[in-house]
């Protein structure tokens, strides 16, 4: 025994000795990069624009946080016990006549864009056609009583204006949603993002991604795709699995988000915001100038009037509807979260398609107001 | 395992995030960041989400084969605001109002509107006209100027010009504290201008008139006629500041004469005549990120003793009516101005941003 136990022994000491030296290093290093990112941090601090591109996005997402995480849990109990097919039934049962009621769905939702984006991954998941959905997520952060109450209270006595973003808002989502069925219909092969629906369920450990090339998996776990059973099966444990599934979504969703949360701040650091006010040479321009102020913006829409109100003194008052239109229907945080809804070129299409309808819009209301 | 750590970093951020939020809402740092009006349902939020993130956590130790898909990167979106909110919390509104536009306050009723004039419009700058560093009052009294095309601009005398070169000389010398690049860009602005040259159109909007006082609701009529009662100067503080800074603009031909003490930072665009510039205060109506300059106009006698941008000043003026202010990024109409200004320089205070009503 000894005689085999002693070479194991001899064996096993610089193996010790190597780990516990590879360990110490490691510790070092770690040691010296966090005193490098620590130093280098401070650095930072000093500088303003640093210290601004912080509270941009740090408030983004605080603000955000509340409705990302209601937006997942519906997501989660769309999920869970909407039957699969019932959203395609009713679609199918509604016809064209589902978009405009579609454009409607926000009067009774009272959430903005941020909530919105994934409760309509979960209905898609359950198999509402691609244009129920769009209209659904460009018309519900407009047309929602918490968005119409901030923009009274952001124009007193302007009810022209308060009419103008409203109508104008959801003729552009109805528009929207006609043009998205004409082109899909009711169908069900459409493209879709591929991107993990949700989390795998408990029974089926086995053919779920945890084994072999973990390594780099991070960088493309997305493209696995894996079947969602409903959680009715695990009823036992209906809270557990509502809590999974609603943080998998929140943790997917907010990803996005944040993504565009920093760009949007980037942006706002490096171009001041005089750059699109002086754009007002023509009102194409001044309306182009503004969608593109609210793209980068990417203001929650029940706070964007606020803004709207500080460029009606500079910008005709067509192109603030247009930002406050454009802005809660497309923004870059927005468009982030979209891709994990909708394929990059439906979103390239349905960017362009706001756009025009938006500009179209304010070249009406300019005729109207003239 | 990679999930289960998946899960207990997750939970680990969202204490993490709920702490920051409860300590930042205690010591009233937050307040920089978020209106106190969200404060609640964010406060709900983070904590319904650090109590699931904990469930999940725990789910996870427990059952350590449960699979979710998310490597342990999932978790970097939590980790940003984290990192941030110390950079976030040393952010002044100084600073950040460099990003942010001049709002025209009061509730909208008169407050200028931009109207679309087409290409013909043009404006000029006009020399000599004795105001200094002021702004050319409009050619024609008429309320609908702007349907004219008509045009106004910005005129610079000659005295202004020497005035503004030596404020420069002045900041380059450090007899100012602080250097002011704001300034010394109008000043440059102003002398590659020079006179009699035309601003490009596309630089000024026409201005239409809103639609004045007498659209205002009773209460809020009412509302001014108690604070313009006010016996002595109308003092404006930090939580009095939105109310009766927008009351003044409301009606601001109703406190003509007054005398307002009030306390902000020194805002001013580089494009804005140099005496000009507002006391101001950085309004949040939900969060930083639609944060507004509001506050009230105030012009120096001498452009040369204007306090800096950015510098915190308590400030008394008389309350006037500018007919009209236009420069670059602002055009407004019968707006609220204090002339005959006193100010002491001070120090940020403690609770730097307003909130609207």
């Amino acid at each position: 025994m000894e005689a085999i136990r002693r070479p194991l022994l001899h064996a096993a000491i610089p193996r010790i000795v190597g780990s516990v030296s590879r360990t110490i290093s490691r510790l070092l290093m770690s040691l010296a990069l966090l005193a490098i990112s620590v130093q280098l941090y401070r650095t930072f601090l000093n500088l303003a624009s640093f210290r601004t591109f912080a509270l941009t996005v740090v408030s983004l997402c605080l603000e955000a946080l509340p409705f990302l995480l209601l937006g997942s849990l519906a997501a989660a109990l769309v999920r869970s016990y909407l039957p699969a097919g019932l959203p395609a039934r009713v679609a199918r049962r509604l016809g064209p006549t589902g978009i405009p009621v579609a454009a409607l769905s926000g009067l009774v939702a009272p959430v903005c864009e941020c909530a919105i984006v994934p409760t309509v991954r979960g209905l898609r998941e359950r198999g509402l056609p691609l244009p129920y959905a769009i209209t659904i997520l460009v018309s519900v952060p407009i047309i929602n009583p918490v968005v119409i109450a901030s923009t009274i209270a952001a124009f007193p006595g302007r009810a022209d204006l308060v009419a103008a973003r409203f109508l104008g808002g959801a003729a552009v989502a109805v528009i929207t949603g006609f043009v998205f069925f004409a082109m899909y219909g009711n169908r069900e092969d459409v493209p879709r993002p591929r991107l993990a629906p949700g989390p795998a369920p408990d029974t089926d450990t086995g053919t779920s991604t945890s084994t072999g090339g973990e390594h780099h998996r991070h960088d493309h776990h997305h493209v696995h795709r894996h079947p969602f059973d409903t959680l009715e099966a695990h009823a036992a444990q209906p809270i557990r699995d509502v809590v999974n599934a609603t943080l998998h979504e929140f943790l997917e969703v907010t990803r996005y988000f944040v993504v565009g949360a920093i760009l949007s701040s980037l942006l706002q650091v490096a171009v001041p915001p005089e750059v699109f006010t002086r754009l007002s040479s023509s009102l194409v321009v001044a309306v182009l100038a503004m969608i593109t102020l609210a793209f980068i913006l990417s203001v929650c829409s029940e706070a964007d009037a606020f803004l709207g109100k500080a460029f009606l003194p500079l910008m005709p008052a067509p192109a603030v509807i247009a930002f406050l239109v454009f802005g809660p229907m497309m923004d870059l945080k927005n468009a982030a979260m979209l891709r994990g809804v909708i394929t990059g070129k439906q979103l390239v299409g349905l960017t362009a398609l706001l756009t025009v309808l938006v500009v179209a819009m304010a070249a009406v209301l300019q005729g109207v107001w003239a | 395992m990679r999930d289960t750590h998946l899960r207990i970093l997750t939970a680990v951020l969202a204490v993490g995030i709920f702490g920051l939020l409860v300590v930042t809402t205690i010591d009233g740092s937050v307040r920089a960041i978020l209106n106190p009006r969200i404060l609640p349902r964010t406060l709900i939020g983070a904590g319904a989400f650090a109590a699931a993130a904990l469930i999940w956590a725990v789910d996870g130790i427990r059952r350590p084969h449960s699979g979710s898909g998310l490597s342990l990167a999932a978790a970097w979106p939590l980790l940003v605001p984290v990192i941030l909110l110390p950079a976030a919390a040393q952010s002044t509104s100084s600073d950040y109002s460099q990003i942010r536009l001049f709002t025209a306050g009061g509730s909208g009723g008169s407050a200028a509107e931009a109207v679309y004039s087409g290409a013909g419009q043009s404006a000029a700058v006009s020399l000599g006209s004795g105001t200094l560093g002021g702004i050319a009052p409009p050619a024609s009294g008429s309320p609908h100027a702007a349907q004219d095309a008509d045009s106004a601009g910005i005129s610079l005398s000659g005295a202004a010009m020497s005035r503004a070169s030596g404020e420069r000389e002045e900041l380059e010398s450090g007899w100012v504290d602080g250097a002011n690049p704001e300034l010394l860009a109008a000043v440059a602005a102003a002398e590659r201008l020079g006179p009699d040259q035309p601003v490009p159109p596309e630089s000024l909007t026409g201005v239409g008139r809103g639609s004045g006082p007498e659209s205002l609701s009773p209460e809020r009529r009412e509302a001014i006629a108690e604070l313009a009662r006010t016996a002595g100067p109308i003092t404006i503080d930090t939580d009095t500041f939105s109310r009766r800074v927008n009351l003044i603009w409301d009606d601001p031909g109703r406190f003509a004469g007054e005398e307002v003490r009030l306390t902000g930072f020194v805002y001013r665009r580089p494009d804005w005549p140099i005496d000009t510039f507002v006391v101001a205060r950085l309004s949040i109506w939900c969060c930083a990120a639609d944060a507004a300059v509001v506050g009230l106009l105030a012009r120096a006698d001498r452009a040369a003793t204007a306090p800096s941008d950015g510098q915190w000043v308590e400030l008394s003026g008389t309350l006037g009516v500018r007919d009209e202010f236009r420069a670059g990024s602002v055009a407004m109409e019968n707006m609220p101005e204090l002339t005959a200004l006193e100010w002491t320089t001070i120090k940020a205070p403690r609770f730097e941003y307003v909130f609207p009503e």
